[in-house]
Formats: structure tokens, C-alpha cells, sequence
């Protein structure tokens, strides 16, 4: 499986994200759906004499909320996006992380949130870094 | 002609398991650098007007420095021989240089003492450093692996 399938994967273990679909690629004014997207981008963190190295990709998980639907809506998606931080941290603890190049993940966290307003929605992008282990 | 790349040769960590020695790929390391350490003898005859010098021996050893991988063997092994202070023969490992550029992946495999040296230091990772010192002579020979060079076997 590529890159963004082996993500998109991992995010649906999230319960956060309740009953929403978890699909794969922009997200396009689809309620009730998070989607992962990539931003095709490798770099590398660490090399090692071996010849292995640390690689850090970047991914976005994406998802809409109707937009001036008052502090209520905005502290429960705050909430969401903290929650979605905590877990990808708790994952990263605990070493139930996706696999690449038949090893563990090194770490996944939330760098970056980004919000949009796109015609009377609110589009919501979480911005995550994933590291892990490219070997020879 | 073509530069050599630094991962055209690599090493392997004798560990020792209930079935024996397995030598594992000494991945994760940030240095592995070899110093010959030569001995010199070095003297001036009283009908010479200069100082001659000869290599009369060798002291290799390697510098280390790795960031520490919970599961990986090699790393565990010397992380037990600096957390516990081993010294003697419990802090002597044997490790095989592998020539991955060669057809045949000559190796050459010797045996090092561990020298522990510090730990800690790096904010990005928990890093290990030390030295291996030679603890005997060189054996010649190649290496084969049966699972894409994360282990390796060593044949005189």
C-alpha cells in the first residue's frame, strides 16, 4: 500500500472523527467526511552510516463544519483538534503507529491547523508530520 | 572511477542469544569513524642529523555515536554495557565490515572491546557514545545474509 492508503489507515483508528467517512485526496464540500491528503513532500531528517536515514513526510487530514454556527460549534472542533493532537501523541507513546518499509513509524504529530472559509463552510485542515525509517 | 559512498561498507554487531551469535546490522548509528592510532618509534642516532620514525604497531579503534532504538539488539546490548558497567570480557563484542561494493561482500571480522563514553547529550534523540578498541587480529573472509542484510553470516 502507498504512502497516503497506509495514512489514510491509521487516521480512521481515531474515534474522534465519530461516524465521518475517511476517504483520500481534497476535500471537496462533503459533509460528515475527513480526508487525507498528501503533500508529496520527503525529507530527510537524519542519515545514518548504513545508509538508512529518517525521512519526515507531511500529510493533511481535512474535514468541513458549517460555517457561523456560533462558539459552541468552534469550542467542540477546538476540542476535536486537540483530541486528534493527544492521540496521535498517545500513538506515538505507545508504538501503535503505521508501518513503512516493514518497520514502525518513528513518531506521527500535528504540526499545523489551518482554517478556511469556502462558501458558507468552514474547511478545517489538520497538518501532521509523520517520521519514519528508510532502510538500504 | 566512481566516489565511494560511506554505506558501501558496513558493519555488523555480534550479539550473543541462547543460539548463539547473531551479528546484526549497526543501524541507527550517526558515527562509526576508524582511527589507525599508529605507533611510532621515533629516535635520533648520534651520527644522524635528523630524527627517523617507524610504525612499530597499531591501536585501532572506532569511534560510535547512535541514537538509541528500543528494539533494536545492537543498540540494547552496548546501552547493558554502559547502564550496568560491564568491564572485561562481558564488554567484548565481535563486529564484521562488510564491503557491499564487492562481489563476493569480503568482510573482515575482529573483535572490540567496549568503551562506553557518554549518553544523553543529543535534545533530538537519546544518543549513546563510546569507542571500540581492538581486542584481536583481523580475520578475512566474506559475508552472506539470508534476510537482505539486517543480519549476516561470516564465512573464513
Amino acid at each position: 500500500m502507498n504512502f497516503i492508503g497506509i495514512m489514510r489507515d491509521f487516521i480512521k483508528k481515531f474515534d474522534g472523527f465519530g461516524g465521518k467517512y475517511v476517504g483520500i485526496g481534497q476535500l471537496n464540500s462533503r459533509k460528515n467526511c475527513v480526508y487525507i491528503r498528501d503533500f508529496g513532500k520527503t525529507e530527510v531528517m537524519r542519515y545514518y552510516v548504513d545508509g538508512t536515514k529518517i525521512l519526515k513526510r507531511r500529510f493533511a487530514a481535512e474535514f468541513e463544519t458549517g460555517a457561523g454556527l456560533g462558539s459552541e460549534s468552534e469550542l467542540e472542533t477546538a476540542e476535536l483538534c486537540e483530541a486528534f493532537a493527544e492521540w496521535l501523541e498517545e500513538q506515538s507513546r505507545i508504538g501503535n503507529l503505521p508501518q513503512f518499509y516493514g518497520k514502525p513509524a518513528i513518531g506521527v504529530y500535528l504540526s499545523d491547523v489551518e482554517v478556511t472559509m469556502h462558501k458558507g463552510t468552514q474547511k478545517h485542515t489538520l497538518i501532521c508530520n509523520v517520521e519514519y525509517m528508510k532502510g538500504r | 572511477m566512481g566516489i565511494a559512498k560511506r554505506n558501501s561498507k558496513v558493519a555488523f554487531y555480534g550479539v550473543t542469544t541462547k543460539s548463539g551469535v547473531v551479528y546484526h546490522r549497526m543501524s541507527g548509528f550517526t558515527e562509526f569513524s576508524t582511527a589507525k592510532n599508529p605507533i611510532e618509534y621515533s629516535r635520533q642516532y648520534v651520527d644522524e642529523e635528523t630524527e627517523f620514525t617507524d610504525v612499530v604497531g597499531y591501536s585501532p579503534s572506532v569511534s560510535y555515536e547512535f541514537d538509541l532504538f528500543t528494539e533494536n539488539p545492537v543498540h540494547l546490548d552496548i546501552a547493558d554495557i554502559a547502564d550496568n558497567e560491564r568491564v572485561g570480557a562481558e564488554a567484548v563484542r565481535t563486529i564484521i565490515l562488510v564491503d557491499m561494493e564487492s562481489s563476493t561482500h569480503t568482510a573482515v571480522k575482529r573483535d572490540f572491546a567496549v568503551i562506553p563514553d557518554s549518553e544523553g547529550s543529543s535534545m533530538e534523540a537519546y544518543t549513546y557514545s563510546g569507542n571500540f578498541k581492538v581486542k584481536g587480529e583481523k580475520v578475512f573472509g566474506t559475508a552472506s545474509t539470508n534476510d537482505d542484510w539486517q543480519t549476516c553470516t561470516f564465512t573464513e
